[in-house]
């Protein structure tokens, strides 16, 4: 599972935003918190839900019941706008 | 192939174009000085800015027009302009930017909003103390001391221009509105703005480099929301509220 086309991640004003480079994969802006830009950033390199799942909980001290929240949360926003390639 | 070097934002660009109509065009911003960067138009930029015009018209429901090799010139050299220049902290934004009494103020909107119908409504309420940078895309200049507002001969259907660098004290998001009503935004809410409104590389470093001259602005510029009509009363309400601000 990996994001579709190269995308930077950048913080502003206490947020972050990603953006897709080329404009190509995606066009808009979107914001992401501290949780969802981390994701992301393993997203970038390719990893399956159970590994991101795991690489965050050494990241974060919460319950896997929560990540797995958040991240089903990101994953089915990044879907909603085809930037997310789950056969890679 | 013709040569030659125009300054745009303080700096020294080469160009190497085909049609002595792009040196013709950028006449007023000639120099003698030495390029701080080149850039030269190839056949494949010509095609390119081919397909974006209709790219441009098949987004607005508009048919196609096929303009000359002369003209698309003219736009890939401002693009490629615009691909190099935050190299040198320095974005092209899309925008009608006037000067009154050494400030600039640039207002910002969808092309078709009424951005330069409104920097007109300020010619025509302040009269010689309002200088039209830019009608359409000016560069603005990213330092750590403030933003600047910069002229070039890229300049809108009016071409509205002066060969000059303006602090910008105040950059406005325009919409139409029956009433005229302006507010302060903070930078976080017209943020999404101002990155739909400034031209983004396709190079991952000067992407960066333009998200970086963009957080520049969060400390010295003041930004509005205006919601206007097209009266001589929405350029008071602007104009008051926008000049009289002190934060």
């Amino acid at each position: 599972m990996k994001l579709k086309g190269d995308f930077i991640l950048h913080e502003t004003d206490g947020k972050t935003i990603m953006l897709n480079v080329d404009g190509k994969a995606y066009n808009g802006l979107i914001q992401l918190n501290g949780t969802a830009a981390d994701m992301v950033r393993l997203l970038q390199k390719g990893t399956t839900k159970e590994d991101l799942i795991r690489d965050m909980l050494y990241l974060y001290d919460v319950s896997e019941e929560q990540l797995t929240i958040d991240a089903d949360k990101l994953l089915s926003a990044l879907k909603t706008i085809d930037v997310i390639d789950e056969d890679d | 192939m013709i040569t030659f070097t125009i300054r745009l934002a303080d700096l020294n660009i080469g160009i190497e174009a085909r049609y002595d109509s792009t040196r013709r065009f950028t006449q007023a911003y000639m120099t003698d000085g030495c390029p701080d960067f080149c850039i030269s138009v190839s056949d494949s930029d010509l095609e390119s800015e081919r397909r974006h015009q209709n790219d441009q018209c098949r987004r607005c429901g508009e048919p196609s027009v096929r303009y000359s090799d002369e003209y698309y010139e003219i736009l890939a050299v401002y693009r490629h302009i615009a691909d190099r220049i935050p190299a040198y902290n320095t974005i092209l934004f899309h925008g009608s930017a006037v000067a009154v009494d050494g400030e600039a103020y640039l207002f910002t909107a969808s092309s078709g909003t009424g951005k330069s119908t409104h920097t007109r409504l300020w010619r025509e309420l302040l009269g010689d103390r309002a200088m039209m940078i830019n009608d359409d895309k000016p560069l603005l200049k990213c330092t750590e001391g403030g933003i600047f507002a910069c002229g070039t001969p890229w300049d809108g259907k009016h071409r509205l221009s002066t060969n000059m660098i303006v602090p910008v004290k105040a950059i406005c998001a325009l919409e139409r509105g029956r009433e005229n009503r302006i507010t302060r935004m903070p930078f976080a809410d017209i943020y999404p703005v101002l990155l739909r409104q400034t031209y983004r590389p396709t190079d991952r470093e000067m992407l960066f480099r333009t998200l970086s001259c963009l957080d520049r602005m969060k400390d010295t510029v003041a930004f509005w929301q205006l919601a206007c009509n097209m009266d001589a009363e929405a350029a008071r309400v602007s104009y008051t509220a926008m000049k009289e601000d002190q934060s």
